[in-house]
């Protein structure tokens, strides 16, 4: 090949490396997007619920090899999916009820700590009980890949594209199409107003959370088997990049979260593969110091004018 | 049908309703005047459940809501359309007044007053699929009384629906209104262009400073010289 | 001295003495004590508790959230490593050079930060915070990389021995650095204390509450919050210093989020904002894991609990800090004369125009009153005069149409000579009367962070001349019996009446008045009316929203009518009251039906 072709073909290898994990930071950020838009709280715990998605999804593997000796792969994934997803929904409708909700009328900053003092509280917690070493994850799908033309892409990438577009997509339809979720767009919106409609302000931040902790699993999930790997530590990283991907996008906006998280993995793969890997970190925190200075209101929101 | 007794607000500090008391009669309309800062607003919330009463009671067909969740206010049959309109911008027309029968489960039913709504307000249909936040200040507003009147409501509760209009939008929402009342639906109505309200309405009070000071049939308010003193005091 | 000039002067010095009673059971401890490992923990609890105090001034006193703190620890620590291997430089050189290096890394980080929305700023912070880290973790060559610098000097004092005088290094004996940390402490805590009651420290409190209200009354705000974030970052620099040295060894991972979490928890646990509560939070946070060594698997678990318990139920901490409120040069006073006009002022935006055209003229000691319908248009306009909104076109002129007040921020405004008051009430609840008032001198005095730590003679002065002055305006405003106490517990009438006297406190020309009388009943309606005839009397222009006609009517040398966005009239009040046009857009035309 020649060197132009090595040069597109490391390019475009860069590229995909990038939108896997830009669509797994996608997920993520969706959560924390969601919930700013209703209660305007940056729920730090939010990448540690992504964590717990990747160890409850490595615990149903070990279950159902426990229980079924060799289980086929298709039963595998739905067992990790079950299992991640609703165990993460659980625990964020706990979250929301036992440390957010008695702060509703409180200041924001107090929120803020403790919204840090749920992520400490859940990170050492899964610490507690699964140990402080790395866990390595095995292998439920056989390792395929594809070579095209000097790129390769593997069956788990393929993978993480499929199901995280069909999150992505059933999360639109559902904030579009259904009751519930014009509830909370219009929850989002203004509270008061929706709640002269009948519509429960409570119930509407609860399956926000919900809904936000689900999606989160499901990256974790995906996370967890991409990698081979998880531990402890995962969640304070990977959710504070997401976060970055989420202001990025424009906070409150879905498919804000969806196009910050996609950006923000492929420009962080093609700062990792050209600049260099130890630096990559600090490109997606200065991206996001950048952000929060000079546009807060990210790609699609709207400027936001400081209200008298 | 609603009554009002003895009810006393407070914001932090100020005491914005001081023992306020009236009622609506079924199929009535009623108007609620006073100026800027006389407490119409915080009667309308406080009936609709936004605000909490410090003393005193709301009773809506013979049963206490003072207090009640507003989604609950909602549920019995007391809709509250509130100042400025805030119609969901981001949302549709339609998807608003989807919103407005949140609370109800009868499919046809529901479509059949949202017919009836486009009858009343046909520009509505005209702009279904159209952003709210699109959408003018007269249609915002026809497009909140929409929404509230979705929900089948009993009464209705309006927050100065003139406010920020053109005076003939504002005629026309004013002859709408006559027409919802003349369905039979109880309305109650806020409004500080007294000549607007007092015209639709059968009965009315003025509110100062929190306290009524004048109520009556809607001549009688009219010609009453305390009114224009109760705006522009002085004499 | 004999005893009682002593005990004179003890009570005539409150921080002095404080400082000492609290610290000195510390300094008698070793005396009677002398486990060298509680000693080290001790140590490390000071050094905790001089970091606690730095974010104190930051977090607290001005009430930014700061969630990257650590970085600069990291910074002043390597300074001095680095000085030290490189440059030979002793410690006693080094610590104030670790101090400035944070310092000026921590302006250089707020300065385009500090615009940033709170809890925007906090993770702004962090992502700073986390750069540092990762940067100091990437510069291999410069700062050892992960690994750290090694071979880090220790303090040396000079000593007298059979010798004569050398040069004797700490040693490994924690209890020169116990001294020293407990000295430090000692003197931050003392030199905090001047300012938090001095001329800056009211203005960080003021900002802390209310930064909108503390802007509209002359207080620089970003400049302000700038100068509380440098200090910070020069106190945690100094901690760094005394850490590098006594670790001897630092490496980049004692410097994460985790520590900058645990400094804040330290201040929040004591009470945001106090001094003392501080300390007392480094000392709890400091000594717990030492306490619960068995449970220490546990610790990050009780530790996020902690957190989360207190701000549910504790949210002021142990000692009763302030919440976080909302989120709120050499002056040369020209005499104008009150006069202001505003020709073709117009705004929009979003399909909204509150103002559209409006002209207004103002003489020099006239009251003028702006009626009009809900919506009309009035807030905006006196939002438009006063800086806090823009006009689009047109022009906003004081002082006989020497100077012009569109485009400008609300403190260049006030230094014009315009002040104002806020419709819904916007005092500095949690500090006295008397505080309130003097922020209002804020802008009509030079001193600066220096002369109120330092006491400079300007500064008493300045404070002296301050502190008279607005005792006079409470007392000719009728609230100087309440001068020392809290204003969030005055009635309403009187919290009406400080927000006025606050505004006079500027030195205005002109006042703007939204709203005074909202909400108060017949009495204390007629006694604002009287005060204002009395500002008007010392000859400054007032001019005022209202809605109450029977106050505004007499009240009045003219009034103008506004109606969406527009004046439709405007006159002496016998004449509007009559006026057709107005009646009309109050009341409905009389055709309307």
């Amino acid at each position: 090949m020649s060197d132009a072709q090595v040069a597109a073909a490391l390019l475009a290898q860069q590229l995909i490396n990038g939108l896997t994990i830009g669509l797994v930071y996608a997920l993520i950020a969706l959560g924390y997007t969601m919930v700013y838009g209703v209660i305007q709280l940056i729920n730090f715990a939010h990448g540690e619920v992504f964590m717990l998605g990747a160890y409850l999804a490595l615990t149903a593997v070990w279950l159902l090899t426990a229980w079924l000796g060799a289980p086929p792969a298709i039963l595998l994934l739905c067992g990790m999916f079950a299992l991640s997803v609703v165990g993460c929904a659980l625990t964020g409708r706990l979250i929301e009820r036992v440390a957010y909700r008695p702060l509703r009328g409180s200041p924001k900053l107090t929120a803020l700590i403790t919204s840090i003092g749920v992520s400490f509280f859940l990170q050492n917690a899964v610490m507690l009980l699964y140990g402080s070493r790395e866990q390595s994850v095995p292998e439920v799908l056989p390792m395929v890949s594809w070579e095209v033309g000097g790129v390769s892409v593997s069956g788990m990438q393929l993978l993480i594209l499929a199901v995280s577009a069909a999150m992505m997509v059933g999360l639109d339809r559902f904030v579009r199409r259904t009751r519930t979720g014009k509830a909370m767009r219009a929850c989002a919106e203004n509270t008061e107003a929706a709640s002269l409609m009948g519509i429960s302000p409570d119930a509407v931040i609860r399956n926000t959370f919900m809904l936000g902790s689900g999606l989160a699993a499901v990256g974790g999930m995906l996370f967890a088997m991409n990698y081979g790997s998880v531990s402890f530590h995962d969640g304070y990283l990977a959710g504070l990049k997401a976060f970055t991907a989420a202001v990025f996008g424009g906070i409150g906006s879905i498919p804000g979260a969806m196009i910050g998280g996609i950006l923000l993995g492929v420009f962080e793969g093609l700062a990792a593969g050209y600049l260099s890997s130890e630096w990559k970190d600090v490109f997606a925190f200065g991206l996001l110091v950048c952000v929060l200075i000079f546009r807060p209101s990210g790609i699609l929101g709207e400027n936001l004018p400081e209200k008298v | 049908m609603l009554e009002v007794r003895h009810v006393h607000t407070r914001y932090g500090k100020v005491d914005c309703l001081k023992g306020v008391g009236l009622s609506v009669g079924a199929g009535e309309i009623v108007a609620l005047l006073g100026a800027n800062g006389a407490g119409k607003t915080t009667v309308l919330k406080t009936l609709s459940g936004l605000v909490r009463p410090s003393a005193g009671e709301v009773l809506f067909e013979g049963r206490r809501i003072d207090g009640v969740s507003p989604e609950e206010v909602v549920r019995r049959g007391v809709a509250h359309v509130p100042e400025g309109r805030k119609v969901f911008q981001k949302l549709t027309v339609l998807e608003n007044l989807e919103l407005g029968a949140y609370l109800r489960r009868d499919g046809a039913g529901v479509r059949g007053d949202l017919e009836h709504v486009f009858a009343l307000f046909p520009v509505l249909k005209q702009r279904l699929r159209q952003r709210a936040g699109t959408l003018s200040g007269g249609e915002q507003q026809m497009l909140a009384i929409g929404r509230a009147l979705m929900s089948r409501p009993k009464v209705l509760l309006l927050d100065e629906p003139s406010l920020g209009l053109a005076p003939i939008v504002v005629s026309s929402i004013f002859r709408m209104i006559r027409e919802i009342n003349r369905e039979g639906r109880t309305i109650l109505l806020v409004e500080q262009n007294a000549r607007m309200a007092l015209s639709v309405a059968k009965r009315a009070y003025v509110l100062e400073l929190g306290e009524i000071v004048l109520s009556g049939e809607a001549e009688a308010v009219r010609d009453s010289p305390e009114v224009q003193s109760a705006y522009l005091g002085g004499g | 001295m004999n005893g009682s000039a002593l005990k004179a002067w003890w009570r005539k010095h409150p921080f002095i003495s404080q400082v000492v009673t609290y610290l000195a059971p510390f300094a008698l401890l070793p005396l009677v004590h002398r486990n060298p490992y509680h000693l080290d923990v001790l140590t490390g609890v000071g050094i905790y508790a001089i970091l606690a105090l730095g974010l104190n001034v930051i977090v607290g006193t001005a009430g930014l959230l700061h969630l990257g703190y650590a970085a600069f620890f990291a910074i002043g620590a390597y300074s001095y490593a680095l000085l030290n291997i490189h440059a030979d430089c002793p410690f006693w050189l080094g610590l104030p050079a670790s101090g400035v290096a944070a310092m000026a890394l921590g302006t250089l980080i707020a300065v385009p930060s500090i615009r940033v929305r709170g809890d925007y700023l906090a993770i702004t912070t962090l992502g700073f915070g986390e750069i540092v880290r990762i940067t100091v973790n990437n510069l291999d060559e410069w700062t050892g990389g992960p690994n750290g610098l090694l071979g880090i000097d220790r303090p040396s004092l000079p000593m007298h021995g059979p010798d004569g005088w050398t040069l004797r290094s700490f040693s490994v004996d924690p209890l020169p650095y116990y001294y020293l940390v407990l000295a430090m402490t000692a003197a931050i805590a003392y030199l905090l204390f001047r300012l938090s009651d001095s001329k800056i420290g009211r203005a960080l409190t003021a900002i802390r509450e209310d930064e909108l209200a503390a802007g509209c009354m002359g207080v620089p705000v970003l400049r302000t919050k700038i100068t509380a974030f440098a200090l910070g970052s020069f106190i945690a620099g100094l901690a760094g210093a005394v850490y590098a040295s006594k670790q001897t060894i630092i490496s980049p991972d004692s410097f994460d989020f985790v520590l900058s979490v645990l400094i804040l928890a330290m201040v929040v646990l004591g009470g945001m904002g106090n001094i003392w509560g501080a300390a007392l939070g480094a000392f709890v946070l400091g000594v717990l894991p030492e306490v619960l060594r068995e449970f220490a698997a546990y610790r990050m678990l009780l530790f996020g609990l902690i957190m989360i318990l207190m701000m549910i139920f504790r949210p002021q901490g142990i000692l009763g800090g302030q919440l976080i409120r909302r989120e709120l040069r050499p002056v040369r006073r020209e005499v104008s004369d009150g006069a202001a006009e505003v020709k073709g002022a117009s705004k929009s935006y979003g399909g909204v125009a509150p103002l559209k055209n409006m002209d207004l003229v103002i003489h020099a000691g006239e009251i003028v009153s702006l009626i009009g319908p809900n919506g009309a248009g009035k807030t905006s306009f006196f939002n438009c005069v006063t800086g806090l909104a823009r006009i689009d076109a047109g022009r906003i002129a004081f002082d006989g149409g020497r100077v012009r007040l569109d485009g400008l921020a609300p403190e260049r405004i006030l230094r014009a000579g315009v002040a104002r008051t806020f419709q819904n009430l916007r005092i500095f609840r949690n500090m006295t009367v008397l505080e309130n008032v003097a922020i209002g001198y804020h802008s009509r005095t030079r001193s600066g962070l220096l002369d109120a730590i330092l006491r400079t003679r300007r500064h008493r002065v300045e404070e002296m001349k301050t502190l008279r002055e607005s005792l006079e305006l409470l007392g000719w405003i009728g609230l100087n019996e309440q001068a020392n106490e809290i204003a969030g517990c005055l009635s309403y009438g009187d919290q009406k009446r400080l927000e006025i006297a606050r505004a006079l406190a500027c030195g205005p020309r002109l006042l703007l008045l939204d709203e005074p009388v909202a909400g108060m009943n017949p009495t204390e309606k007629s006694a604002i009316s009287a005060v204002i005839r009395r500002i008007r009397d010392r000859g400054i222009s007032v001019f005022l929203i209202e809605h109450d006609m029977k106050v505004v009517m007499p009240l009045s040398d003219r009034v103008v009518v506004m109606d969406d966005g527009r004046k439709i009239a405007e006159g002496p009040p016998d004449k509007v009251q009559c006026d057709p046009r107005v009646i009309a857009a109050y009341l409905g035309e009389p055709g309307d039906a």
